[in-house]
């Protein structure tokens, strides 16, 4: 399985949802945002070297963490000296040997953003419940239904903890508008406190409402690519 | 069957090639040029939708011209192409057709420190935070270091600001960058240390670089040495401003 975690705008917690989701599919996470990497890093070779062809995919794993990741590389000139569309064989590589990857994807409209759709054979939308993040997300929608990629599921993220039992008439017209089920995740300390230690925050608190809520999301995503 | 019309210009050493085909129905046409190399049309540094090295495909309507222009160093020769025809078939999205679309995300050259090609890379990897992280998480730094030796006492040890301490390891890393280029021997060695390097380009802009930093270490060995003479003259009389105060 390769799913394209997208998000139309930065801020809207895009890497936190497709962090904790790697590590419920038991997926490898593959920080795909050239100029402004996000997931926890490590040593060794990373994306950039490995779009540059100076190492191959599964040397830049990182098996060490909680959830096995290709790290980005942070540096403008590696940044430049990567071929951004050695990304499709890449995942697929990758894919292919350890069985789903999650790419965390870059923001916006640009090619960077839409190479993981092309290369994922679905997308989760990460938006939040504010009027401008809701009208990026309308146009990151748009890129993936030109490049054919389907959108499985819309995660809304750091939602009142309140009000994540109940559906809003608001989460319907954005379930319709956006084509797809809105899955609520809450805003919490324990999310942010895991995501800063680099960890999945079901190795914090397995019991929390946010762990719940990423695994009952990743189930739902298995179920819809079967 | 399709139909070839040419005209060829030669203008400054280069050849500007126009073909147009037409089809008496729907059909796709293979062009392929018989001028080498070609330089064809490109959109955001990607040859434009439908090349291939020296070939083009395209779908053409009945009734409808199939206009395209590409550019050669080579010598005009007629006909400059070769058109095939092929039943139509479903295309397919290439990853290179995003990028035409969307616009290629890599950040421009200028923003990057020296100029942009691998050769920076090997000279200019890494941010010093994660060069700092590396060298406490790896016992020995200088092996996971590309094309450089082991960078010089950490700035921890000399107490240097971390700033100066990045510049001078950033200009450790371009000495021996240099220095493999200049180490390689044979002919093939040689090449090889400059495809290592990025390219003639990339030397290009290390020789630039290395000549700048020949500049800033002269300013900054008459300063350092001006500014060790005063401190060398002053001393803060601290128990008579004591008094004083």
């Amino acid at each position: 399985m390769i799913l394209a975690v997208t998000a139309g705008k930065g801020g809207v917690g895009k890497s936190t949802v497709a962090y904790n989701l790697a590590s419920e599919l038991d997926a490898v996470a593959v920080d795909a945002d050239l100029g402004m990497a996000d997931l926890p890093s490590g040593r060794g070779p990373d994306l950039h070297d490995v779009l540059a062809d100076r190492a191959s995919p599964f040397e830049a794993v990182q098996d060490v963490g909680a959830v096995s990741m290709i790290p980005c590389g942070r540096s403008l000139a590696g940044a430049r000296a990567a071929e951004p569309t050695a990304l499709v064989e890449t995942v697929e590589a990758v894919a292919r040997r350890y069985g789903s990857v999650v790419i965390d994807t870059p923001a916006g409209m640009r090619s960077d953003a839409g190479l993981p759709l092309l290369a994922a054979e679905a997308c989760l939308l990460v938006t939040r419940p504010t009027r401008p993040a809701v009208a990026d997300a309308v146009r990151a929608r748009e890129l993936a239904r030109v490049l054919d990629t389907p959108l499985v599921r819309v995660a809304l993220n750091r939602v009142d903890p309140e009000r994540i039992g109940t559906q809003t008439e608001r989460q319907r017209r954005l379930a319709g508008a956006l084509g797809a089920p809105v899955h609520k995740v809450p805003d919490s300390e324990t999310v942010a406190q895991a995501q800063r230690s680099g960890q999945p925050v079901r190795a914090l608190d397995d019991s929390a409402t946010a762990t719940e809520q990423f695994e009952s999301l990743a189930a739902a995503v298995e179920r819809s690519l079967g | 069957m399709a139909t070839l019309e040419w005209t060829c210009e030669r203008i400054d050493g280069v050849t500007l090639v126009e073909l147009t085909v037409t089809s008496e129905r729907a059909t796709r046409v293979r062009v392929e040029s018989t001028l080498r190399p070609v330089w064809p049309p490109r959109r955001q540094g990607r040859p434009a939708a439908g090349w291939d090295g020296p070939v083009f495909e395209a779908e053409v309507d009945e009734d409808e011209r199939l206009v395209v222009g590409y550019a050669s160093p080579a010598e005009r020769v007629d006909p400059p192409a070769e058109v095939t025809t092929r039943p139509p078939e479903e295309e397919e999205v290439d990853p290179a057709d995003v990028i035409r679309a969307l616009g290629d995300g890599t950040p421009p050259r200028d923003a990057v420190p020296t100029g942009g090609t691998s050769a920076e890379s090997a000279v200019q990897t890494d941010t010093p935070e994660r060069e700092s992280a590396r060298q406490e998480a790896d016992p020995d730094p200088s092996a996971t270091q590309r094309g450089s030796v082991g960078p010089g006492p950490s700035a921890a040890a000399t107490g240097v600001p971390p700033a100066i301490e990045a510049y001078f390891e950033g200009l450790e890393r371009r000495i021996a960058a240099a220095e493999e280029l200049t180490e390689s021997g044979t002919v093939d060695g040689a090449r090889e240390a400059v495809r290592t390097a990025g390219g003639m380009g990339a030397v290009e802009g290390l020789d630039r670089q290395l000549r700048a930093d020949r500049r800033h270490l002269d300013h900054l060995v008459s300063r350092t040495e001006r500014l060790a003479g005063r401190l060398d003259a002053v001393d803060v009389p601290v128990e008579r401003l004591e008094r004083v105060a």
